[in-house]
């Protein structure tokens, strides 16, 4: 400002007295960058540290379990007694002290010399002299297998149930609603034993199992969300327009509940793989020569004393990919729940 | 105005029917909306104004009575070819400018969707036409077409909401509370765009609302409900002026003006349902005290309204 | 009168991920005992942050409040630390929310839930608070008492409700309270006799109320004075009488000539105010209002403008007052109502320049 004395008035131009057109269009336009749900939720997701690396690992596990294996010349069931319970060695960190990876066991003691063992065997062998490292990886595609069939399923059974009970209501509703909750009622493990009376201990058992009652917790959400969704605005608009059932579904209920399923497939995936790794650990799940990360736990479970690698690989595995399943979950949770938009 | 464009015969609409917990949401009412004009419907929130408008529009089946539009049952077994007729007849414009309008969609779905069901446009570009056109028709412009409705003010939502009823060329619109959401300078806007329609397209409307001196300002003759019955029912001015049943007096003399001195001197008056003190068995019905005047009451109320009007 | 509370200079911003929103820009205004300023404006103008200011209840991140002071009884709220706001909080400053039915915890009996602030703040025992709980009850005319403190907030009608949410507000006798549209979720019935309560228990236990609102007709009803906000800022104060009878800003000519009165007819269109509020985070140029007016000069688009004084109440922000400025005609329902203050001076005076 030019002056700051009232008496002397602003030294303003006159001509900026003059009176201006309306221009109210121009406030109707909207300044901010046009952002749609997902880039929005990306945006979010980015910023969320822990979700990136709960990203990033589940990347490099999957790309090893499905790559891994092929990686040494040795395959998951080939034995070679003379070559059992050696510890894991790296070519180029065998010579790095405080990694494990030289070819020593815990008291210091070179067995492939010992074994006069030329071979490098990267995670060590089991037992039986097979190779740990194509077995672990072996072992993390069938973890995967078990996540990605649980969402599966959830997409396929529990998001049809959930959607049919949720948007038709009353008593299909109140039917299929009881029909759930006699499935929930029965335990899984019941569930899983009785399949392996029937059938056989293995992959398919598990696989029925989670089929039979893998689905219930998303068929709820769905039901859920459709039951508030129906009564929005938008909902009630499209139905005074004559719009159809199926366009109703797919147009407006199904796109609004996504942001929870995917969430809720995000949360099964970690879960489902841990009670395969359970039942597999308890010795009802994968059968040997198979191998999962839960029958490697417990293989190495049996020389924990002696042979920790058998047992300390396939849990950090494990772990680690519970884990980031469950990093990357929470942060998508953040990342597409409504309330959190501004 | 003489043309009846609608014609609701007793019309109920009960909530949990035979269950202890049973609403009598509306509970029959019966009146007429002529073409052309705009009938307000002002009450407390629970009265059943809302449910009424949904009842028309057949969101809900009703219990028991008739709605006649243009002479044809609303309710009643209908083939889609007959429902899809309607509902390109009649439309509704909702209260909630947030909930209204889906989150996933873009405004030129939204707008669409009544082009896109019915098939009123043959080509992409025919239908974008539309859309461009109807955007401007509610002031705004083609550059919102691809945007997300959360980036837009409840004001502008509201027109976005006008828009997507208009898209299928109604006779008739059941506005629900189109205003009571939105800010006093954003309200005039709405209701002046609603009476430009109206005069452009010849549009009815039944304008249901508790904001009551917008709804003396918009419409041409109001009715009041109270507790799921029509207990006044009369042209703007006369129900403003002479207002004869009790909870219409109450009603009115709770509106707060925007003038001071007047507000000073307001006085509330309470409702009592009590005074009525009506005996068993009374007959208590809509009469017609003055022409086109109409209130709830009983045979002695009749003599006595009709002696001191 | 002393000033009770004297806000300077208030600025508030959200961080969110598009930039900063300043959702409040410099916002000047003061309380003084026993008095009812009315904060006018539509959503996003401000005026509900401002208050959440005043409680410091603005979360942070995002919010935080980037200048200013706010000046209670002499401390400044801004600079005081968390634990001492708390025991402000609820006694000597509370606040009514608009939403009844979100603002009561529903699994609590009514009667601990009055207690509460009476146990923490003045220190009672249960059997003082109890009684002095069913004494608020009674006096903001909830019918027996006694017996509705042991029922829970279900139980009682969104009117009740908002009686309640009063009692609970006025427990400690505050010195302000803070009211942010409690009557918006209401009917108009309801709406009456809860502002009827207001005005009666204010006069009872002297308290001063902020009263925000969007109604004018509200405003009209409850206040003493109003202050008027737009984009941020508040930009025309004065007492009920000058802001509904002499008002100056075209944004509240506006405001004033949208809402029908009862004998508007059908005829006259209403003045809408066009287009729509500015998005803070990129506030306009000048004059934020100005894009919207029917009034505004070249200077609005360049130039923030400065406050004018009309008369030891009121004040405006608006070029228009400048000497250089066309006299303009506000719109016709607007001069209808108009009426010779007797507190104006002869001119308006520059009271304070742009900072």
């Amino acid at each position: 400002m030019n002056v700051e004395n009232p008496d002397k008035k602003i030294q303003l131009q006159k001509d900026l007295f003059q009176p201006v057109d309306k221009r109210a269009s121009q406030s109707e336009k909207i300044s901010r960058p046009s952002l749609n749900f997902w880039q929005d939720a990306w945006l979010r997701l980015k910023g969320n540290k822990g979700a990136i690396v709960g990203l990033i690992l589940i990347t490099i596990i999957t790309f090893m379990a499905i790559f891994g294996p092929s990686m040494n010349k040795y395959t998951y069931k080939q034995q070679n007694i003379s070559h059992a319970k050696l510890p894991p060695k790296i070519a180029a960190l065998e010579n790095v002290d405080w990694l494990p990876f030289d070819g020593k066991d815990k008291d210091g003691f070179d067995m492939y010399e010992a074994k006069n063992v030329k071979e490098y065997y990267w995670f060590g062998t089991d037992d039986l002299g097979r190779d740990l490292w194509t077995r672990t990886w072996y072992g993390t595609r069938i973890s995967i297998y078990i996540g990605v069939l649980a969402a599966v399923i959830d997409f396929l059974i529990g998001i049809a149930y959930g959607g049919v009970s949720g948007f038709y209501g009353g008593r299909v509703d109140n039917v299929m609603q009881r029909i759930i909750e006699i499935l929930m009622g029965i335990p899984h493990l019941i569930v899983v034993i009785l399949f392996i009376l029937v059938f056989e201990p293995g992959i398919f058992s598990i696989t029925m199992a989670m089929v039979i009652t893998g689905w219930v917790n998303m068929a709820r959400i769905v039901r859920g969300q459709f039951l508030k969704l129906k009564t929005q605005e938008f909902v009630l608009a499209s139905r005074t327009l004559g719009a159809s059932g199926s366009r109703l579904i797919w147009k407006h209920l199904m796109p609004n509940v996504m942001g929870p399923i995917i969430v809720t497939t995000m949360f099964t995936i970690p879960s489902a793989i841990f009670t395969e790794a359970f039942l597999s650990f308890i010795g009802l799940g994968i059968r040997p020569p198979e191998a999962s990360l839960g029958s490697l736990v417990n293989d190495g479970f049996k020389s924990l004393q002696m042979y920790p690698h058998m047992l300390i690989i396939p849990s950090v595995i494990i772990s680690l990919l519970i884990l980031s399943f469950n990093l990357l979950a929470d942060g998508l949770r953040d990342a597409l729940d409504p309330k959190m938009r501004k | 105005m003489a043309e009846k464009l609608l014609e609701i015969k007793n019309l109920k609409q009960y909530f949990n029917e035979g269950k202890p917990n049973m609403v009598k949401a509306v509970d029959g009412i019966s009146f007429d909306i002529f073409r052309g004009e705009t009938l307000g419907l002002v009450g407390e929130s629970g009265c059943g104004k809302s449910t009424t408008g949904r009842t028309i529009i057949r969101l809900y089946d009703a219990t028991d009575g008739q709605v006649l539009f243009d002479g044809k049952d609303v309710h009643g077994k209908k083939s889609k070819a007959d429902m899809k007729q309607f509902n390109r007849k009649m439309q509704m414009i909702f209260q909630d400018p947030y909930a209204s309008l889906n989150p996933r969609l873009k405004v030129a779905d939204i707008i669409a969707e009544g082009i896109d069901i019915h098939g009123l446009a043959k080509t992409k570009k025919e239908r974008m036409d539309k859309v461009y056109s109807l955007l401007e028709t509610v002031g705004l412009n083609r550059e919102h077409a691809n945007r997300y409705p959360h980036e837009f003010s409840g004001g502008q939502r509201q027109r976005l909401g006008i828009a997507r009823a208009l898209a299928v060329e109604p006779d008739f619109i059941i506005a629900d509370e189109p205003i009571s959401a939105l800010d006093v300078s954003i309200q005039a806007q709405v209701v002046n765009l609603m009476q430009k329609l109206q005069k452009e397209k010849g549009l009815t409307y039944l304008f249901i609302a508790h904001d009551l001196s917008m709804v003396k300002y918009i419409s041409d003759r109001i009715g009041v409900m109270y507790f799921g019955k029509l207990v006044e029912l009369a042209p703007s001015d006369v129900l403003y002026k002479k207002p004869l049943h009790p909870y219409t007096q109450s009603l009115l003399s709770a509106i707060p003006l925007p003038d001071p001195d007047y507000e000073r001197s307001r006085t509330r008056k309470a409702y009592d349902p009590a005074v009525h003190n009506y005996a068993d068995g009374e007959q208590v019905e809509m009469r017609e005290v003055a022409p086109g005047h109409f209130v709830y009451c009983s045979e002695k109320e009749y003599k006595q309204y009709k002696a001191n009007y | 009168m002393k000033k009770l509370l004297d806000v300077q200079n208030l600025h508030v911003s959200f961080d969110t991920h598009a930039g900063e929103v300043k959702a409040v820009r410099g916002v000047n205004f003061h309380l003084d005992k026993g008095e009812t300023l009315a904060i006018v404006g539509e959503s996003g103008s401000g005026k509900s942050v401002t208050t959440k200011a005043l409680m410091r209840l603005i979360p942070n991140p995002p919010g935080r409040i980037k200048e200013g002071k706010m000046l209670f009884e002499g401390r400044d709220l801004v600079k005081i630390s968390e634990k001492e706001m708390e025991k402000l909080r609820g006694k000597d400053i509370s606040m009514i929310f608009q939403d009844p039915m979100t603002s009561l915890n529903p699994t609590m009996t009514v009667g601990k839930q009055v207690m509460e602030p009476l146990i923490k703040h003045q220190k009672m025992n249960k059997e003082a608070a109890r009684k002095r709980a069913v004494e608020l009850l009674a006096l903001v005319g909830l019918p027996n008492p006694e017996a509705r403190i042991k029922q829970y907030p279900h139980q009682f009608s969104g009117g009740q409700r908002q009686r309640v949410v009063i009692a609970i507000a006025l427990a400690c006798n505050p010195k302000i309270l803070i009211a942010d549209e409690p009557t918006t979720a209401l009917d108009v019935t309801i709406q009456a006799q809860i502002l009827e309560l207001m005005k009666e228990l204010q006069k009872k236990i002297e308290t001063s109320i902020i009263f925000i609102t969007h109604d004018l007709g509200v405003v009209a009803n409850v206040a003493d004075r109003v202050a008027v906000m737009y984009g941020g800022q508040i930009v025309e104060t004065g007492t009920v009488d000058e802001i509904f009878y002499d008002p100056r800003h075209p944004y509240t000519w506006g405001l004033l000539s949208s809402m029908p009165s009862l004998d508007t007819d059908e005829e006259t269109e209403l003045q809408a105010i066009p287009g729509t509020p500015p998005d803070l985070l990129n506030p306009p140029k000048g004059d934020a209002f100005a894009l919207r007016s029917n009034y505004a000069l070249k200077i609005d688009l360049e130039q923030e403008p400065p406050v004018y004084q009309v008369s030891p109440t009121h004040f405006v922000k608006s070029w228009l007052l400048h000497p250089d400025a066309p006299a303009f005609e506000p719109p016709v329902n607007v001069q209808q109502n108009l009426r010779p203050m007797p507190n104006n001076f002869d001119k308006p005076a520059l009271f304070e320049e742009v900072r």
